[in-house]
């Protein structure tokens, strides 16, 4: 199986995540959507040097963690190859802000520092969020929520079709990539030389087929408009989702735990 | 009815795929479109499912195979696909078999029963929330062949339904096609199969009709089929 096929089987693992069955799961696609985006929303509003507001935010990855049943490790193994280009964000902050802002003992942290850690654990949270939100809704039903929030249905269809079609470039690239590697032994990776017939073959390819499944759509009566799984109405279960999770997001936005928690303990 | 008059196609000016075809399939008729590679039989196919544009006249129950009438031409018209990948592009067999019903309006409860229906039918009601990408080749295809069931059309137009599946899965698509009560084209190189589920064969060669008329009697046919790069069904061979 090479990385690719791996892929592919990645991406199929995340729709067998989203089919299981538990409390988050259960709950609305609209109400876990808007949940995420608020959850979002808080995390982007925090300052630069807000670090220690920041840190408890990890309460509602972490319990949506546990309540789902979808353990950590698989989040942070998905999310291996855009995690680094996240942490990248920040990396240059400490050379361009070295204005010691705490102390920790006799040692002196740069503004530099703490916005780097700050960035990077922002980063890390939203995408421990967006992670929760596809692991625990299967990818149609948050298409559906989107309709129902009015997005434009271009948006909604064009996302849709793009999650679909990320499988079929992908599976053209693995036959490519076991075909190179047949006729090429010991070497690693695909060489610079084939790089540009490799990249256009891939496009005649991944066209060919999108062609063919898009006949294949339109042969059973697709005329630009899903029909997306039926959404479950709001319930009182997903209100009552909805509030708890506005109000953690409201205090941990306005309170600031981390400092709280440090000054009952001094005293 | 099917009737092609007079249809002919080229991809590129002068160089003709399709050459004047005329012919009739009558409703209930199963026939297997066969020739050697390139002589235009998927063509044929995309020709009458309006993907590509015909010159002359093509109509599926009276109506002309044009842009006009494209939703009600498709709809009368279920297409399998020879690669499978290609057909099935919803996460589960169950959301691939409401996809048509759903498009042709039909009510979710309504879709939902000819699907239970039609997995029944064959026998795959264990697939029925299988995740499309963890089905073997030979489910793959049963499952291909429900999605169109699962649209109730009245013609079902197969490519090369056998191709790549080993002889008991094989052997399983062929009681499925022999089963089906609807109009049948099926295009194949497996002329075993062809043999076994049509009654009436159109060869084509170098996008003409070479040969039209019963598939017992064009099949046995040595020097017609040698002379169009065929060979006699295995099962006629008598070794």
């Amino acid at each position: 199986m090479n990385k690719m096929e791996k892929a592919l089987g990645e991406l199929g693992a995340m729709d067998e995540l989203a089919a299981l069955d538990s409390p988050v799961h259960s709950l609305s696609a609209a109400a876990k959507l808007l949940s995420t985006i608020a959850y979002i929303l808080t995390v982007m509003s925090f300052g630069k040097y807000q670090l220690s507001g920041l840190i408890p935010m990890l309460l509602w990855p972490v319990l949506l963690f546990q309540i789902s049943g979808i353990r950590v490790r698989t989040c942070f193994y998905k999310l291996r190859i855009v995690l680094p280009l996240v942490m990248a964000v920040g990396l240059f902050n400490p050379l361009f802000d070295r204005e010691v802002i705490v102390r920790i003992g006799t040692l002196g942290v740069s503004g530099g520092v703490v916005s780097m850690i700050t960035l990077m654990l922002k980063g890390v949270l939203c995408l421990m969020a967006s992670f929760l939100l596809v692991a625990t809704t299967p990818f149609d039903t948050i298409c559906a929520a989107m309709r129902q929030m009015h997005v434009p249905k271009t948006l909604v269809t064009l996302l849709l079709l793009t999650y679909r079609y990320v499988g079929v470039m992908t599976e053209e690239l693995a036959i490519m990539t076991d075909a190179y590697h047949l006729r090429a032994p010991g070497q690693k990776g695909i060489h610079v030389s084939a790089w540009g017939s490799f990249l256009g073959q891939l496009l005649l390819r991944s066209m060919d087929r999108a062609q063919e499944l898009y006949s294949s759509m339109l042969l059973r009566g697709y005329h630009q408009h899903f029909h997306y799984a039926p959404v479950r109405p709001f319930s009182l279960k997903d209100g009552i989702y909805l509030i708890l999770s506005a109000a953690l997001f409201i205090t941990l936005r306005f309170v600031d735990v981390s400092q709280l928690l440090g000054q009952i303990l001094v005293r | 009815m099917i009737s092609f008059e007079n249809v002919s196609f080229s991809y590129e000016r002068n160089k003709a795929v399709i050459t004047d075809l005329s012919f009739r399939i009558n409703n209930g008729e199963a026939v297997g479109l066969i020739g050697a590679n390139g002589a235009g039989k998927s063509t044929v196919m995309k020709l009458l499912l309006g993907l590509l544009p015909a010159e002359g006249r093509i109509t599926v129950d009276g109506l002309e195979v044009r842009k006009e009438n494209l939703s009600a031409v498709r709809r009368k018209l279920g297409f399998v696909l020879q690669n499978s990948d290609n057909q099935m592009f919803m996460p589960t067999v169950f959301e691939d078999m409401m996809f048509a019903p759903l498009n042709y309006m039909v009510s979710r409860e309504d879709a939902e029963q000819r699907v239970d229906a039609v997995l029944e039918r064959l026998g795959l009601t264990e697939l029925k929330y299988r995740h499309n990408h963890k089905l073997s080749g030979g489910e793959k295809r049963m499952a291909a062949i429900a999605t169109i069931l699962a649209m109730e059309p009245e013609v079902i137009l197969m490519d090369e339904p056998t191709s790549a599946l080993d002889p008991y899965n094989r052997r399983i698509v062929i009681n499925t096609i022999r089963e089906l009560k609807q109009t049948k084209i099926i295009t194949s190189h497996d002329l075993d199969m062809i043999l076994d589920t049509c009654e009436r064969v159109i060869l084509l060669s170098e996008g003409r009709i070479a040969a039209d008329g019963p598939a017992a009697e064009i099949l046995r046919d040595r020097s017609l089929l040698e002379a169009n790069h065929m060979e006699l069904p295995l099962s006629l061979c008598g070794r």
